[in-house]
């Protein structure tokens, strides 16, 4: 898929939710709020979603008119590094920071580059438990507990 | 004098120096460490200021404020990740200064603009509270809202090369401050059932995923096909020279003296004046063709004025018992709890202890200098690890500091999504500055505005006509829109003139 035609998916779909937002604005719960105000609570986001809606009609026209080229970009490994984040998202409160905090330094590390896995363990298990003794000690702020160990 | 000589013997004590010192340290290395911030940094403090008297409270609650407002300057520029939200403007240029290998002078610019910025606000304080806590009396909605109003004029300033892409962001930043409970009424808008989004979008998540998420993202792509190792390397701090300083010297005061009235302002903030300066510094300043590709100009503006907040703030706090924010709420809690009552007998009963603050912000703004060298010192170690190792440890801290603000998983899914978001507007040419600018004033631009509006019932021309103070910001926000267009046209009358010949 080229440039142009990423762009103009991206536009489009822009464009596509906020239209659905303009839409749902005009919901009837929202209607019934506030009735004894002059401005509603629905005034300033439609007055926002109203020049978005403009932005991204002229955002979808442009690419249209744009020359297709190619941008090379590894949409494979970045995907791979939201993943990482997002299983260190999803796991941090079962398995707790240092654990899910690991497996998202390693997972990270590996796929940016760094390839040398025992070390990488190494330093990553060194790091979190330095940023754990700094926020739970210094900071005073508890980080979560492996929960499958009992914490 | 008297009064002066008093306060100055509350400060000349070893029970209120080390604590200005610790607690300014603190302050410099919490504003660094990104999500984490002044109000962290200041909560943190509290506890220790129950065995303290009055006076040595205030000053370590003093010197964390003004650490972690100048702290957050050295993650903007060294990892372009802002530490705190007022320090979201400096990411602009500082963050390209960093990456051309200026780091080091990158720093020293933040530093010598956030301790005059500071030092300038103190004077303020000391000299005309009492008079801009009456103009501060006439701020009312209609004139907050046309303040605003002139810092979200910095979306067409900072967009760059496509207009359309910057307003956009803008809105999308606008609508992000639009979901949550609606200011006014309490309702809730746009949460689509889900009860985390009812406490509205966190800005330091937004903030974090903006900024530093979506650079990981985008350097995971560039080191893995350019090969390439780390960007940024820093050996600490460098001061600019008076040379260099020369042409910047209305530029700094200028920004400073926009930080400290809007400090003034109670709700205004640090993050606003400081967009709103770098606005202004975008429309004024000769090299502001540079600006948003690592001109110093950038950082000068944005931050002399967030440190000149500091000062200003406590104009409202001192003089009326107002406070402007979070961080001046809790040292007015913490001057009330020791039985001193801010207001406008403060300076009457207690004038002493308003000099002793003076001179201990001061005192603060001055230690920024070795502080911050220490800090910068500490992230340029951190820099020279290899990028593969970096950007995760960068990702755990950030992704960590975000945790830390509410304890909230759902705040770390909207720095994770945001941080996704901030990928695909990078790549599609969209400038995330916008974004974060409408993010920043959002939620106080609506508050602002329909209150102008019930007030005036309507009638915008008259509500104009009876606020002078309104009228003259919204010419000066209409003159700074039409500025560009007007220089465009005198530009393309005189090439036709210059082809002829």
């Amino acid at each position: 898929m080229n440039y142009r035609v990423q762009e103009i998916c991206f536009s489009g779909t822009l464009f596509l939710i906020g239209a659905l937002l303009m839409h749902h604005t005009y919901q009837s719960g929202y209607a019934s709020m506030a009735q004894d105000l002059n401005v509603g609570l629905m005034f300033f986001p439609r007055l926002v979603l109203g020049i978005w809606l403009f932005c991204t009609g002229i955002m979808t026209i442009g690419a249209v008119g744009r020359q297709a080229e190619h941008r090379p970009f590894l949409w494979g490994r970045v995907l791979g590094g939201l993943g990482v984040l997002i299983f260190f998202v999803a796991t941090l409160n079962t398995l707790g920071f240092a654990l899910a905090g690991l497996v998202c330094f390693c997972g990270l590390g590996w796929i940016i580059g760094y390839k040398r896995p025992v070390r990488l363990l190494i330093i990553g298990a060194v790091y979190v438990v330095l940023v754990q003794l700094l926020f739970e000690k210094a900071l005073q702020c508890y980080l979560p507990a492996c929960k499958l160990l009992g914490g | 004098m008297e009064h002066f000589m008093t306060g100055l013997g509350l400060v000349a004590s070893l029970d209120t120096l080390l604590p200005l010192f610790i607690g300014t340290f603190i302050g410099v290395v919490v504003g660094a460490l990104p999500g984490l911030g002044s109000v962290i940094g200041i909560t943190l403090c509290l506890p220790f200021t129950f065995t303290m008297s009055s006076f040595t409270a205030i000053s370590l609650l003093l010197g964390v404020y003004a650490g972690s407002v100048y702290g957050g300057s050295i993650s903007a520029i060294l990892i372009n990740t802002p530490g705190t939200p007022a320090s979201a403007a400096t990411c602009f240029d500082g963050f390209t200064m960093a990456k051309a290998g200026q780091s080091e002078k990158a720093l020293g610019w933040a530093t010598m603009a956030s301790v005059f910025g500071g030092l300038f606000s103190c004077f303020v304080l000391v000299l005309a509270a009492p008079q801009l806590a009456d103009i501060a009396l006439r701020f009312g909605p209609i004139e907050t809202c046309a303040l605003i109003l002139m810092g979200l004029t910095c979306i067409s300033t900072v967009s760059g090369g496509s207009q359309i892409k910057g307003i956009f962001a803008g809105m999308l930043g606008l609508f992000f401050s639009i979901i949550g409970q609606d200011p006014m009424t309490g309702d809730t808008r746009f949460t689509f059932g889900i009860f985390a989004l009812s406490g509205g979008v966190d800005l330091i998540a937004v903030l974090v995923g903006t900024f530093a998420l979506s650079e990981v993202f985008t350097r995971i792509d560039i080191v893995r096909r350019e090969n390439i190792g780390s960007i940024i390397s820093c050996r600490g701090l460098r001061f600019p020279s008076l040379a260099e300083w020369r042409p910047r010297w209305w530029l700094l005061l200028k920004s400073s003296v926009i930080g400290s009235f809007i400090g003034v302002l109670p709700g205004t903030g640090s993050s606003a004046a400081a967009f709103i300066s770098y606005s202004e510094a975008k429309r004024s300043s000769s090299r502001r063709k540079n600006m948003g590709k690592g001109e110093p100009d950038g950082i000068v503006a944005a931050e002399s004025a967030n440190n000149a907040v500091t000062g200003g703030a406590l104009v409202p706090s001192l003089a009326l018992g107002l406070p402007g924010d979070a961080v001046t709420a809790v040292m007015l809690a913490t001057l009330i709890m020791h039985g001193v009552t801010p207001g406008v007998r403060l300076m009457v009963d207690s004038p002493g202890i308003v000099y002793g603050i003076f001179i201990s912000l001061v005192i603060a703004n001055l230690l920024l200098i070795p502080f911050g060298y220490i800090v910068a010192k500490g992230f340029a170690y951190m820099l020279r690890l290899p990028e593969a190792l970096l950007l995760p440890v960068i990702t755990l801290l950030c992704l960590l500091g975000t945790y830390g603000v509410r304890n909230s998983a759902f705040d770390l899914w909207t720095t994770v999504a945001t941080g996704f978001l901030g990928l695909l507007l990078r790549y599609f040419g969209v400038p995330l500055a916008p974004l974060v600018i409408g993010l920043v004033l959002g939620m106080q631009f609506e508050i602002s505005l329909r209150q102008g509006y019930l007030i005036s019932h309507g009638d915008v021309f008259n509500a104009l006509k009876g606020h002078p103070i309104a009228l003259g910001l919204v010419c000066a926000t209409a003159l700074m829109l039409l500025a560009p267009l007007w220089r465009l046209c005198m530009r393309r009358r005189s090439s036709p003139c210059q082809t002829k010949e």
